[in-house]
């Protein structure tokens, strides 16, 4: 199982171009962020969930929905607690966990249909500098080395009676010390050999890098981008007023 | 403030932002879990590594926090909150670094002195962070701010305020020995 949530299809998700699928994710952000409308973010719900089902992407629906539902409930419960506004709590806190669902679900569906070469290439093409891409993406393939790394120290300290999940809290606190120094001087170490390994590639920071010609923008991107865009207008309208809602 | 910008253009430099930012993702990931708010904050031992790394490793350690706390997002928790995430982890990095820069005038030697001031940095970078999350996260309208704000502040300023001293006295001469200890960028 990957650590991450991208998996390989056909899907015209999976076929959008990096940027297209960037500034989708973006202006989907914005809208849903603009948005306060239980029935607008109802509606984003559902078309977020058809869009799981359009990726073949259901499976990362099913291995976070129960987390992503729990953090719904809190969510309407810390607002039902703290509200303070002109509208009735309920009605808020619905609109709230609603909203930060359906956030939830729009990264998932990008992480879903998005490899990471695919995100690192989206940046360098959207203008990020070159070092900051590279470094992105070197941080991802290391990540993936330390999460195994991590749980590897974590299972050989439970071994030797160093369980963290178990105890007072400063026992567990001081029981994080043995976990992290392996981690940390394992890292570490990597650094000092990467640096030497790099340099004898020939990577140095002011390269320059040429993928324009991988990628290209076609119908079903400007498409994509277009709809994106009439979203965020929609929702800009529904925000001021000028289209209403029935409460 | 150049001092910031000028780690991108040196590869040792680039390099430690990447294995701050993999050490960060790499020691939240496995404890992402033991959830505080669920979807909003946990419990993170992981929260020493920006103080930690920021006193050892400067500016490179604050962009790889934000880098590391925004790849963390990646496992499934990617929303517009991830922003303010970068910008408070790399705030929190980066002020813990100022603050001991302008306190602590030659070696680490981790004494009584240097154990209050590496609290007061990790409380004050706290400070910042919870600050930074808290209101990004009230604007979103994903939770309150004083709740996160209280849960962002405690969590980081007790994990790297007791962990801190304790990994910087273990790995100070062996970091230094690697010659990886940030000289201002000399």
């Amino acid at each position: 199982m990957s650590v991450f949530f991208y998996t390989r299809g056909a899907s015209p998700l999976h076929r959008l171009d990096p940027r297209a699928k960037i500034t989708l994710l973006a202006t989907v952000f914005a809208a849903l962020s603009i948005a306060g409308h239980p029935v607008v973010m109802t509606a984003a719900l559902i078309v977020l969930i058809a869009l799981f089902a359009l990726a073949r992407s259901m499976a990362s629906l099913r291995r976070m929905g129960p987390l992503f539902a729990l953090i719904g409930a809190v969510t309407f419960g810390l607002w039902m607690l703290f509200y303070d506004g002109p509208l009735p709590p309920a009605h808020y806190a619905g609109a709230m966990s609603l909203r930060f669902m359906a956030l939830l679900l729009a990264g998932l569906l990008f992480l879903s249909v998005t490899s990471l070469e695919e995100f690192t290439a989206g940046l360098i093409m959207m203008g990020l500098p070159y070092p900051v891409a590279f470094t992105v993406s070197l941080s991802f393939r290391l990540v993936i080395v330390f999460v195994a790394t991590g749980h590897t120290i974590v299972e050989a300290q439970k071994v030797r009676g160093n369980d963290v999940t178990r105890g007072s809290v400063p026992a567990r606190i001081r029981g994080y010390v043995p976990l992290l120094i392996p981690l940390i001087l394992n890292g570490i170490k990597k650094a000092d050999t990467l640096t030497l390994a790099l340099e004898s590639k020939g990577f140095s920071p002011g390269n320059r890098i040429r993928i324009g010609d991988r990628y290209r923008l076609r119908g079903a991107d400007v498409i994509a981008i277009g709809a994106g865009v009439l979203v965020l207008a929609a929702v800009l309208l529904v925000r001021f007023g000028v289209i209403a809602l029935p409460v | 403030m150049r001092e910031l910008f000028a780690v991108w253009t040196r590869t040792r430099q680039i390099v430690l932002i990447a294995v701050t930012a993999a050490i960060f993702a790499g020691t939240l990931i496995p404890f992402k879990p033991i959830q505080i708010v669920p979807g909003l904050t946990e419990l993170r031992p992981a929260s020493v590594i920006p103080v930690l790394f920021g006193i050892l490793f400067g500016p490179a350690a604050a962009w790889g926090s934000a880098i590391g706390n925004l790849i963390a997002d990646f496992f499934g928790m990617l929303t517009p909150a991830s922003a303010f995430g970068f910008v408070g982890n790399f705030l929190y990095s980066y002020v813990a670094f100022r603050v001991w820069r302008v306190l602590v005038r030659g070696e680490i030697t981790m004494n009584a002195r240097q154990i209050g001031i590496f609290a007061l940095c990790a409380v004050l970078a706290s400070l910042v962070c919870a600050l930074v999350v808290g209101l990004g996260v009230q604007l979103l309208g994903m939770a309150p701010f004083h709740v996160l704000f209280f849960i962002v502040f405690i969590n980081n300023s007790v994990m790297a305020g007791v962990l801190g001293p304790i990994l910087m006295k273990l790995l100070y001469r062996r970091i230094d020995a690697m010659g990886l200890v940030y000289d201002g960028g000399r």
